[in-house]
């Protein structure tokens, strides 16, 4: 769908106008709470600087494209909080390497994205004191899903060329797709530079699209994927022309069925639809099959939570007050200005998971909480491999259920909240590549999962879907 | 199948949360403590299930394996003083702080 639009400005056609509609429809939409701040003077720049590089005979892959960043990647001179209070008026004085990317690509920055706090959600209402929880694109009363909900949002609600950009740590880039009818890849961790992301958990946050059109997908992860001598942990891995993969056809392809994704606790609807998907996919020449990953069934969320907690509380600690964000009145001792501010600033959600994460990593419980969760961590992967060993994706639903109104999800325990994300945790927990397709453009999701550095399986999958 | 060991449930008390809260440098009220105490002990009772699992294997501190090489340890242009104060309260070029003595 972009590419048209794409071509038309490469072409000479000025992106101006689109990017003026953009603000139109994003200023009509505004009680929907899709954004936590809008660029239109930046993307007035960009828009000139386009048109001028591609008259001096510049190839701009994403050539006057408008894409929305989660808050939580930074923006240089644009106020970034990842959805928290505690970081308002930060102003980065650097972009983020995929913003980099996609600014030279030709793409034009419109707009940051809410979210839950820090990412600390999967219904997008964990968000920060004094911000909004983003509204369902197909029904204001329900939830968009979290923790990218802005961009999922956005991304179905507006009418024009757009791509999104989301950061999952434990699900947040399917489940909002899911949720809003729309796609979503997360990547294998290290596939895309997380240097100028505002970390949750750095040893599980990935940075990743969301789009309409899968081919939306595919144009945008060819851009920002790849080394980034900024990002320690990115990967030297070629990066395919994800695009080349999407009419490939299923013919051949091992499709293994999770078994576990099936069982109880997820609706029957869901299950039916996912299932009409899988036989459609057989019907085309993919080869399907069951297989079983006991170990993530049961353990992946407890594990998961215990690592993103530990590794969100001591990123959170450098957030008292000092160097970004928020500031107070200079009283008291260190201690006590650090505590009044974190105390002040931070939401319910940041506070549980900080303390639930300083709780698993104190002397007497580290090894039986963070060190172990690290070492089950590996049985998952373990098993995961075994299985890719005869598969090349796995497929499931990608929620549970379809998105919950506002009133269901505060009467959740924070438990019960945990647990919407036992079909996501596992890939993540992993670091393995997965994606959602919107099943019918409605609010379900069948969720494929390939092994490490393997996104353009996912984009094969997905383009037999149709 | 994982192996599975028999463990024993341990709660968190009152005491070891406020304990917490303050390593956290986060001020709790009894409301909070009473709320947050409930939802911990629930949350934690359910991790238990960790416990009972036999993994003698390494820990994966990251999912994926780095072959590369560190970067070379060179300077490169940082930021200017003044870029680096400029989301801070600062005086005289320094960070300002509550004092300290």
């Amino acid at each position: 769908m972009i590419q048209e639009y794409i071509k038309r400005v490469q072409s000479g056609e000025d992106c101006s106008e689109v990017i003026a509609k953009f603000f139109d429809e994003a200023k009509r939409i505004e009680n929907y709470n899709y954004f936590t701040v809008l660029t239109p003077e930046l993307a007035k720049e960009q828009a000139l600087l386009v048109s001028k590089r591609i008259k001096a005979g510049e190839f701009l892959p994403l050539a006057g494209l408008p894409v929305t960043i989660k808050d939580c990647i930074c923006v240089k001179g644009v106020e970034t909080t990842a959805g928290s209070d505690i970081l308002r008026g930060y102003k980065p004085l650097f972009n983020a390497s995929v913003v980099q990317r996609l600014i030279n690509a030709g793409a034009v920055i419109v707009g940051k994205t809410s979210q839950d706090e820090f990412g600390f959600g999967g219904f997008g209402i964990n968000t920060g004191v004094g911000f909004s929880p983003a509204k369902n694109p197909l029904d204001p009363s329900r939830v968009c899903g979290g923790s990218s909900s802005g961009c999922g949002g956005i991304t179905r609600k507006t009418s024009l060329a757009h791509v999104g950009i989301g950061e999952s740590t434990g699900g947040s880039i399917v489940n909002p797709a899911a949720f809003c009818g729309v796609f979503g890849l997360c990547p294998t961790y290290g596939r895309v530079s997380r240097y100028g992301l505002i970390d949750y958990a750095n040893s599980l946050d990935k940075i990743g699209s969301l789009a309409k059109d899968l081919g939306d997908c595919a144009s945008v992860m060819s851009v920002i994927s790849g080394f980034d001598e900024m990002d320690e942990t990115t990967s030297t891995c070629p990066v395919p022309d994800y695009g080349s993969f999407l009419a490939k056809g299923v013919k051949g392809l091992r499709v293994a069925r999770i078994k576990e994704a099936f069982g109880e606790g997820v609706d029957e609807h869901i299950k039916n639809k996912v299932h009409s998907v899988i036989t459609n996919l057989e019907k085309q020449g993919a080869s399907i099959r069951e297989v079983s990953i006991p170990v993530v069934a049961e353990y992946a969320v407890p594990v998961y939570y215990l690592i993103a907690m530990s590794e969100a509380s001591t990123n959170l600690a450098k957030f008292c007050g000092m160097r970004y964000g928020q500031h107070a009145p200079l009283k008291g001792s260190f201690d006590e200005y650090f505590s009044a501010v974190r105390t002040r600033h931070f939401g319910a959600e940041a506070k549980r998971r900080i303390l639930l994460g300083t709780f698993a990593r104190m002397a007497g419980y580290r090894d039986a909480y963070y060190l172990k969760a690290l070492k089950i961590r590996t049985l998952i992967i373990e098993e995961y491999k075994k299985v890719f060993c005869s598969s090349d994706v796995l497929v499931s639903p990608t929620m549970p259920v379809i998105p919950p109104v506002f009133e269901d999800v505060k009467r959740l325990t924070p438990l019960q909240n945990y647990m919407m994300d036992i079909l996501t945790v596992g890939p993540n927990l992993a670091g393995l590549p997965h994606l959602s397709v919107p099943v019918n453009k409605e609010w379900v999701g069948v969720m494929f999962t390939a092994d490490h550095y393997k996104e353009e399986l996912l984009f094969q999958a997905g383009g037999g879907c149709g | 199948m994982v192996e599975r060991i028999a463990s024993e449930v341990e709660m968190i008390s009152e005491q070891t949360l406020r304990q917490v809260a303050a390593n956290s440098r986060l001020v709790l009220s009894d409301e909070e403590v009473k709320a947050f105490l409930v939802q911990l002990q629930e949350i934690l009772g359910f991790f238990e299930s960790i416990k009972n699992v036999r993994a003698d294997v390494p820990a994966s501190f990251i999912p994926v394996s780095l072959s590369r090489e560190p970067a070379d340890d060179v300077a490169r242009e940082c930021l200017s003083q003044q870029e680096a104060l400029s989301n801070t309260q600062s005086k005289n070029g320094y960070i300002k702080g509550p004092k300290s003595i």
